[in-house]
């Protein structure tokens, strides 16, 4: 006979409990490559949600807020020969016109035939006064194909709506469409450059409608490139093809022909000349001559006043005479109307724009150096920059300048000057006054004057880098985004540890039990000169070969297990994913995986169960039994005793002293003393267990005292159920109870919320400091007295990708928020729980103000977006763009406390504007005000900027939906732990079945002797709900003690009814598996089993 | 002298064997009596190196017991010593020719192997269960699966047989017949015999009987 055979005919011969291994290995590793199948199945369903968020599209660029020509879309694509597809995007505010239902933030995406391209099968384009919608639009506003839809616009301009006398007007451009069709998800209804998993609400209208209706036609300012059969392109290869190919007006510049002398003049659509243009520009025409135009609010001189006139800073070869620093050459129609003659001194008062249109008057004073006649400034009405709503003013007093004008102050002479000269400038200084003066973000430069035509000259000196033209390759971006995202594989690998472990634990038990049985047989194999070694690998084989098919049959069962939770993540769990697109994908590898790592985990138990077994002496393997002797007994029964009682005292003392000092909010600190309660309650019920001769109950009369006297589940087994039971009901209750929960804290500065009211979110931006007089006059705040004594956090916000925990993708680039950080310093407020060094923790705010070097700025986020979002941790560094296409590094100087910013870098809105001055007004809002008018409040802040689409939510409610998805996560594990105690309990059924069948000589003797069925079996059941009782009481009175914090707080909220119907779930499952053992024993023949023993 | 036991103490919570001496020669017999609980088994467990004692010395085959690891010790089970218990044990899943067969599975000498088989096939036939060959011990009586197991104690042609109570569990004919062929076979094999039992018919078969009495071991006069 050879070993193989041994191990065949043992195999069949205890084919019964091999299954019943052979079932628990599989539930194990089920229960592991469903988990991981989990990650796959989400990476899978996010590489999806790219494909339908992108269609074909492989590459885009969009330059920040610039706009370009339509028409560069059709250039690039005679230049690739390939679709280039040019879109116009904007944000906006949907209402159904019957209805009246609005929808903030959706996407108004222009389009044209060429989108098309993007989409298979080809999609319909609307066409004039049609409207496409997503259905997600269409449900939220209940649309069909043929209802009306108006939809409300920002009054886009080219010019940033922040620089200085752009006018402020009203965003109220709106277009009354037709539904035409509503797109699905699978043909452009997701379109997006996001990476996100959450559906955009995209309305699709003609480009060409949009483009018009907002003021800026044949403009864009999004190009798609999709991929086509034709070879691979780099973005490298992109950029350079761009660069041929685009012309100065993309880059918003504009040549102006003028009349002699001068024949040219350089403007852009932005009034200002950013830095490196001007150098560009004066590096490829040395000849060109600077000019710089502000509008002043007084000239004045010995008590003559002449209000609202133009001023030019001008280089020298733009006048005859050339202003000198400090002098100013008036015009012959100023120096009449001030009376001033060369020497005399002249004031100028002029306003200097700070953010939010926070405006401040400023002075300086020039001496008159020369007077020049009105009519010889060459082109003199041509100068001044096309201000929005100033150029086609037909007079002064219909000037918006976006500052305030008083009409008062403009005479009869102002309006004919405007009617004669429009915005000829009254007087001239040195372009390094001119810089003095007004510098601002966006520049100084207003125009260049030169001689020649020099189109072809400026675009060779210009990048496109500069203005943000810099193609992206999103699909790949959303590719790895997907591949990078949140680890869901490994998250539900943790959530289903306790399955996992409960299923292994089984597997251990049943072999355990196995190979008790056969300690008989290990006993013959060893008297006959079996190596322990022998045996062990005999018994192993056995074991390994029900593991291999364990194994695989798990793995493929895997499959199923990964379903439920899809299915439990799409629906009753959507709070963690925010999207019920979750596609069951299942990669080979991690079958493969699961298979092997089920195999090496149900191995290692089973090996060291049986290593376990195969220490006991052989002598006692023989006779069958392995009494350990009373003296070893008495000193383990002392021991654990002694544990036991360390450790509840230790728990004890913990709890009182927690409870009265301060450190009574360390739920961690809770949480280990309910762990050190419930492993001082095993140890004493180990202790109880431990049976001891000389042990005897008092009086043996009454089912207790009989349990005691005769209840014979033996210490390890009673002991294993016991722990099982109360590590089970543990998890259960600290996951169930311990949700994140504030309510009450939320006033607190400390917390989260920042102690702030309200978080206000507009679709358009919010041009105005709602704290200064005026910005509270133009949205009418004054006059409500609900609105009376509150504050407002007004913060500029870089567009980017969603980093919070609502987002499953990995974001490189995340939203950045401007911060006061002098006021949040000031409040004290929100708690930072990770910092670099240099960070003072007494005023971590003020670490955000200064830049760390040039071009190197800090940063703080939530901690869990560094951790989870970025995967970063505090001290590492992100790479962004800023306005003038420099990188810009942004450290992560800190790590917040769970607050309301989760998924936004904060960073010091000084900086950010410095970095990235376009942003125009405001899109995110903190209110600061009373508590008991939060709803008051909320309704007339969202009544009052209803054209700004702002819609406010209590800050506590925001901070409590980022806990939602860690509550959801809550519930899975709770769930998922549940079924692990499920599973343990089935554990527990099978050791009393085996101890009941282990005892059936001994009950055939109750019987004997005239015990009645009845009493064996409320003996047996009594004896069994002791243990169940005694595991679930210790689980429940740790888990208690670690939430005890929690309970006491009169603000807490349990969710006590599902926990309870777990629990009573658990004791039910564990009272079946008692009484169906007991039952059957009591059925059988027990005089038979006597006559048998 | 194939084995001995010199001065042999042991205790578990109370002293159960005290100086006890043993040398065994090979053709001896020797049977060992007492009364429930003397340790007579955990003599026999000394002895087959299933339990070392607490003092004194074992000699095996010349060897010092105590002087052997654990593989040693099975080495020295499997070539030199045979067991059998008052239970068979023999392995429900295995037929009687594997069952006697299995002593020689740790033995990788493919020819000793096939030697052993066809000394098994006699052994068989010598206890008349040639027969029965290729049952399952399931399939047979308490007596032929206990002469079973006896063949299975001598397949590595031991130099000692160890016997616990090898009849306690069979009626008196095959009780009788079981006395018969271990002596039988002492003689035949000219090795060491050493049975423990309670038989006072299967202790007469014995040349030597000894009593274990209060954790002593004293030799009985013949009568």
């Amino acid at each position: 006979m050879k070993t193989g055979t041994l191990i065949y005919r043992n195999l069949r011969f205890y084919r019964r409990p091999y299954l019943a291994i052979l079932v628990g290995v599989m539930v194990s590793t089920a229960v592991l490559t469903g988990a991981l199948l989990v990650g796959d199945s989400v990476r899978g369903s996010l590489e999806r949600l790219t494909n339908l968020r992108l269609g074909s599209t492989r590459w885009a660029m969009k330059p920040g807020d610039r706009f370009f020509r339509v028409a560069l879309a059709a250039d690039l694509s005679r230049k690739l020969n390939r679709p280039v597809v040019p879109v116009l995007q904007l944000t906006g505010i949907g209402v159904n016109v019957a209805t009246g239902d609005r929808v903030q933030n959706i996407e108004v995406v222009g389009i044209d035939s060429e989108f098309a391209s993007l989409w298979n099968p080809v999609t319909v384009i609307p066409a004039m006064d049609e409207v496409i919608v997503s259905d997600n639009l269409a449900l939220k506003l209940d649309l069909q194909v043929g209802d009306p839809l108006l939809i409300r616009l920002p009054k886009v301009a080219k010019t940033p709506q922040n620089a200085p006398f752009v006018a402020d007007e009203t965003p109220a451009a709106s277009i009354r469409l037709i539904v035409r069709a509503i797109a699905g998800e699978e043909n452009m209804g997701r379109f997006s450059l996001k990476n996100n998993q959450q559906a955009p609400l995209n309305a699709f209208v003609s480009l060409e409608q949009l483009g018009e209706r907002v003021g800026l036609p044949g403009s864009a300012n999004l190009l798609l490139i999709p991929v086509t059969g034709e070879a691979a392109l780099t973005t490298e290869q992109l950029d350079t093809t761009l660069a041929r190919v685009w012309q100065v007006q993309d880059a918003g510049i504009r040549i102006e022909r003028l009349g002699r002398p001068v024949h040219y003049q350089i403007v852009t659509d932005r009034i200002f000349f950013d830095d490196q243009t001007v150098q560009a520009i004066r590096q490829s025409l040395p000849g060109a001559e600077r000019m710089s135009i502000y509008l002043a609010n007084t000239f004045s001189s010995d008590h003559r006043e002449t209000p609202y006139s133009f001023v030019a800073a001008v280089d020298s070869g733009i006048l005859p005479g050339s202003p000198q620093p400090g002098e100013i050459i008036v015009t012959d129609w100023l120096a009449d109307d001030l009376h001033i003659r060369p020497g005399d001194s002249l004031t100028m008062t002029y306003y200097v724009m700070g953010p939010l249109r926070r405006l401040q008057e400023k002075g300086a004073g020039f001496t008159v150096s020369g007077i020049i006649p009105l009519r010889t400034i060459p082109s003199g009405e041509a100068m001044m920059p096309a201000f929005p709503g100033m150029n086609d003013a037909g007079h002064c007093r219909d000037w918006e300048t976006g500052a305030p004008i008083d009409l008062d102050r403009i005479r009869d002479q102002d309006e004919a000057y405007w009617n004669t000269f429009r915005g000829t400038p009254k007087a001239f200084i040195s372009l390094t006054d001119g810089e003095k003066c007004w510098a601002n973000p966006f520049g100084t430069v207003t125009a260049f004057r030169v001689n020649s035509n020099i189109d072809s000259l400026i675009l060779a000196s210009l990048d496109p880098a500069w203005y943000g033209f810099l193609f992206r390759p999103v699909w790949e971006e959303g590719q790895q985004a997907a591949m990078n995202s949140t680890d869901f594989g490994g998250l539900f690998l943790s959530l289903s540890f306790f399955l996992i472990a409960s299923a292994l634990l089984l597997t251990a038990l049943l072999f355990s039990l196995h190979a008790r049985t056969r300690m008989s047989e290990v006993g013959v194999l060893s008297g006959l000169g079996f190596r322990k070694r022998e045996i062990m690998r005999i018994l192993m084989a056995e074991a390994l070969l029900v593991v291999i098919p364990g194994a695989i049959l798990g793995a493929l069962t895997g499959i199923i297990y990964n379903k439920f939770i899809l299915i439990g993540l799409n629906t009753l769990w959507q709070d963690a994913v925010r999207t019920s697109m979750l596609r069951m994908v299942v990669g080979f590898s991690t079958l493969a995986f699961g298979a092997i790592s089920g195999f090496i985990l149900a191995g290692m138990v089973l090996f060291l169960t049986l290593r376990r077994q195969l220490r006991k002496p052989v002598s006692g393997l023989v006779r069958g039994t392995m009494v350990p002797a009373p003296a070893d007994q008495r000193r383990n029964r002392k021991i654990r005793l002694g544990i036991g009682i360390i450790l509840v005292s230790c728990s004890l003392i913990f709890l009182v002293a927690l409870l009265t000092t301060s450190l009574a909010q360390d739920a961690e600190l809770f949480l280990a003393v309910g762990g050190l309660m419930m492993g001082g309650g095993i140890f004493l019920m180990n202790a109880w267990l431990v049976p001891l001769p000389g042990r005897q109950p008092k009086r043996v009369s009454g089912i207790l005292p009989l349990v005691w006297k005769l209840g014979s589940l033996k210490r390890g087994r009673g002991l294993a159920a016991i722990s099982l039971l109360a590590l089970g009901t543990f998890t259960v209750i600290i996951t169930g109870a311990n949700r994140k929960t504030f309510y009450g804290a939320e006033r607190d500065r400390q917390s989260g919320t920042g102690g702030f009211l309200l978080w206000g979110e507009s679709t358009m931006p919010v041009l105005y400091d709602l704290n200064t007089p005026s910005g509270k006059s133009y949205f009418g705040l004054q006059d409500e007295p609900v609105l009376q004594d509150i504050r407002y956090f007004q913060l500029h916000r870089l567009d980017g990708n969603d980093a919070s925990c609502l987002n499953l993708n990995q974001v490189p680039q995340p939203m950045m928020l401007g911060i006061p950080e002098r006021e949040f310093d000031r409040l004290n407020a929100f708690r930072l729980v990770n910092a670099m060094q240099n960070v003072d923790p007494k005023h971590p705010w003020r670490a955000l103000g200064k830049e760390i070097v040039p071009g190197v700025i800090p940063a703080f986020a939530d901690q869990t977006v560094i951790t989870w979002g970025l995967r970063k941790k505090v001290g590492d560094t992100l790479l962004f763009r800023d306005e003038t296409g420099e990188t810009l590094r942004v450290v992560l100087a800190g790590g917040l406390d769970n607050s309301i910013f989760q998924g936004h870098l904060l960073v010091s809105d000084s900086l950010l504007k410095r970095f990235f001055p376009s942003i125009s007004g405001s899109r995110i809002m903190l209110v600061d005000g009373p508590f008991d008018r939060q709803t008051e409040i909320a309704n007339r802040l969202e009544a009052l900027f209803v054209d700004n689409g702002l819609v406010t939510i209590p800050a506590s409610e925001r901070l409590a939906e980022f806990n939602s998805v860690e509550n959801t996560y809550l519930s899975v594990f709770m769930i998922l732990g549940a079924l692990g105690v499920l599973i343990g309990t089935v554990g527990f059924g099978i050791i009393l079945w085996r101890n009941t069948l282990e005892r059936s000589a001994e009950l055939a003797i109750y019987t004997v002797i005239g015990f009645s069925k009845k009493l064996i079996f409320n003996l047996l059941v009594t004896e069994y709900c002791i243990i169940l009782g005694a595991g679930m009481g210790i689980g429940m009175i740790g888990a208690l003690t670690g939430i005890l914090p929690s309970l006491i707080s009169p603000a807490y909220q349990m969710p006590g009814g599902f926990l309870l119907i777990i629990l009573a779930v658990i004791w039910v499952s564990g009272f079946v598996w008692i009484v169906i053992p007991a039952r059957s024993i009591l059925r059988k023949n027990m005089v038979q089993s006597l006559r048998t023993e | 002298m194939l084995a001995a036991l010199q001065q042999v103490d042991k205790s578990y919570d109370h002293p159960v064997l005290k100086e006890v001496s043993l040398t065994i020669a090979p053709g001896d017999s020797i049977a060992i009596v007492g009364p429930s609980g003397s340790g007579k088994s955990t003599l026999l467990n000394i002895l087959g190196t299933l339990d070392r004692p607490s003092s004194g010395q074992v000699i095996l085959n010349g060897e010092l017991v105590k002087s052997m690891n654990e593989n040693q010790l099975a080495g020295i089970r499997n070539r030199f010593i045979g067991f059998v218990f008052q239970l068979h044990y023999l392995l429900p899943q295995l037929t009687l020719i594997e069952n006697v067969m299995l002593p020689t599975l740790p033995e990788k000498n493919k020819k000793s192997v096939k030697e052993a088989e066809e000394r098994a096939h006699r052994l068989l036939e010598r206890v008349g269960l040639s027969e029965l060959a290729y049952r399952l011990p399931g399939t047979m009586s308490v007596g032929e699966c206990q002469r079973a197991a006896v063949v299975r104690a001598l397949i590595n042609r031991p130099g000692l047989l160890l016997a616990d109570e090898p009849t306690g569990s069979l009626d008196e004919d095959h009780a009788q017949a079981l006395g018969e062929l271990l002596a039988e076979l002492n003689r035949e094999e000219n090795m060491g015999l050493v049975v423990v039992t309670h038989s006072i018919e299967l202790a007469r078969r014995m040349k030597v009987r000894y009593l274990l009495h209060s954790g002593r071991l004293e030799k009985m006069e013949e009568t």
